[in-house]
Formats: C-alpha cells, sequence, structure tokens
C-alpha cells in the first residue's frame, strides 16, 4: 500500500510540466515535418526534371516512342525538341490543392540535322 | 540560518528547472532546423540552375556547330536560349536571366575542325529587387565537323 502511494506521488511529479512541454515541441515537430517535405518536394523536382530530360535525349537521337513534346524549327534547319509539362504535386499541406510543377526540357534533334 | 537559506536556494533552482529541457532543446534546436531547411532550398536551387545551366550550354553549342552557315550560328545558338527562357514561368523568368557566350578556336569559327565552347550564366535574382543573389556558370565544347 505504502508503495502505491509512493508510486503514485512520483507519477504526480513526472507529470509537471508535461502540457508545457508538449505545447512547446508541437510547433517543433510541424517545422521538421514541414522542412522534410519541403526537401522532398524539391527532390522529387529534381528526379522528374532529369527523368524528363533523358526521355527527350533519347527521342533526340530516335530511339524513344513517346510523343509528348513538341517541335521547334531552328533558324537554318533543324528542329528543336521540347518537352513542357505541368504536374501536379501532393504534400501534406496541400492534399486538396496540389501545387502544379513546371517541368522544362530542351534539346537539339539530332535526327533533323542534315 | 545559513543552512534554511541554501536549503531554499536548492528549492527555488528545482522548481524553475521543471520542464525547461524541452524549452532549452527548442530554443537551441529551432534555429538549425530552420538553417537546415534553408541550406537545403538554397542547395537544391543552385544544383538545378547547375544541371539547366549545362544542357543549355550542351544544347546551344550543338545548335551552334550544326548550322548549315557562320552567319547564323550565333542566331541558332541564341534561339535555344530564348525559346527556352519563353517557355519558363513568368515568375522564373523574371527570376533566372541567362547570357550566352561563344568562344571559337578559329576564326571563321566554323572551320572545320574548330573549338566551340559555350559558356552559360544562369544569374538568379531575388524576388524584392533585381539584385543577382547567386550566380552559376557552365561550359560546354563541341568540335565542327571534319567535313563540312
Amino acid at each position: 500500500m505504502k508503495y502505491f502511494k509512493w508510486r503514485k506521488s512520483t507519477y504526480q511529479l513526472k507529470s509537471r510540466g508535461n502540457v508545457e512541454s508538449i505545447l512547446t515541441i508541437l510547433p517543433q515537430v510541424a517545422i521538421f515535418l514541414i522542412s522534410l517535405q519541403i526537401v522532398f518536394l524539391y527532390l522529387n523536382r529534381g528526379t522528374s526534371t532529369y527523368l524528363d530530360q533523358s526521355v527527350i535525349a533519347r527521342a533526340a537521337v530516335g530511339i524513344s516512342d513517346r510523343q509528348d513534346y513538341e517541335y521547334a524549327p531552328l533558324i537554318g534547319g533543324g528542329n528543336l525538341l521540347i518537352m513542357n509539362k505541368s504536374v501536379s504535386q501532393y504534400s501534406l499541406m496541400e492534399i486538396f490543392h496540389p501545387s502544379k510543377l513546371k517541368l522544362l526540357s530542351i534539346v537539339v534533334d539530332e535526327t533533323s540535322i542534315e | 540560518m545559513k543552512q534554511v537559506l541554501s536549503n531554499l536556494k536548492v528549492k527555488i533552482l528545482n522548481a524553475r528547472s521543471e520542464g525547461s529541457a524541452i524549452t532549452e532543446f527548442l530554443i537551441f534546436t529551432l534555429p538549425f532546423f530552420t538553417a537546415i531547411l534553408f541550406m537545403a532550398i538554397s542547395i537544391n536551387e543552385k544544383s538545378m540552375a547547375i544541371s539547366e545551366a549545362k544542357n543549355l550550354a550542351r544544347q546551344s553549342v550543338r545548335a551552334y556547330v550544326s548550322s548549315p552557315s557562320d552567319q547564323l550560328a550565333q542566331a541558332r545558338a541564341d534561339q535555344v536560349i530564348t525559346l527556352y527562357t519563353n517557355m519558363l514561368s513568368e515568375g522564373e523568368r523574371y527570376r533566372r536571366e541567362f547570357i550566352l557566350r561563344i568562344k571559337c578556336s578559329q576564326s571563321p569559327c566554323l572551320s572545320a575542325g574548330a573549338q566551340v565552347t559555350a559558356t552559360i550564366e544562369v544569374n538568379i535574382h531575388s524576388n524584392e529587387n533585381k539584385s543577382i543573389s547567386s550566380s552559376v556558370t557552365a561550359q560546354a565544347t563541341e568540335f565542327v565537323d571534319l567535313w563540312r
């Protein structure tokens, strides 16, 4: 019985300041999660840009089946291949209204050069 | 008396230290987290600008050396940059400035076997004013076809 009384008193002691601790640590956790998410979004943007560039570079040498790029004629002959995409980026902050990310890749069409 | 005062001091110190560990942790780590966040964003922005500049330099020098005549070569290289800039979003267009410089080992530039180097300088302006916040330079070199 004495033991339980002692335990109760130690628990009471330990619980002091817990609400304050949560209140102070919550913004910290929020900032940490938001920063992780921002870093992730930036990395995602970089990866998507590199992947698009690889697709269009393959198309420039005639080994890609994809057709989601446009041609722009160059002065004096030849073409430029341009892939201009706008993709949605989902994040915890913008679940219902995802932000739009613009991906732009450009390459000289080697198959059009004489 | 001295003992009583000492006990009181210990009591006050104990009372004040409750929950302060978390506050101290917060005070120390919050600036670090904020700094790391800004650093990550700026490193990523810089690496994207480097990759963009490298690609633009490569494509503009390719357009330059594949020109049918010496007179059109510069216009073709400039066209690559202009088209790319025009396709950027409005905000990015004002934020980033591309400067192209072409250097040739021979004159005229499009002589057989000549070395052509394109240097792209990307100046990133801060949003508030037009001052340059950072700058990235990339180079690409190509040789003019020996049998042209």
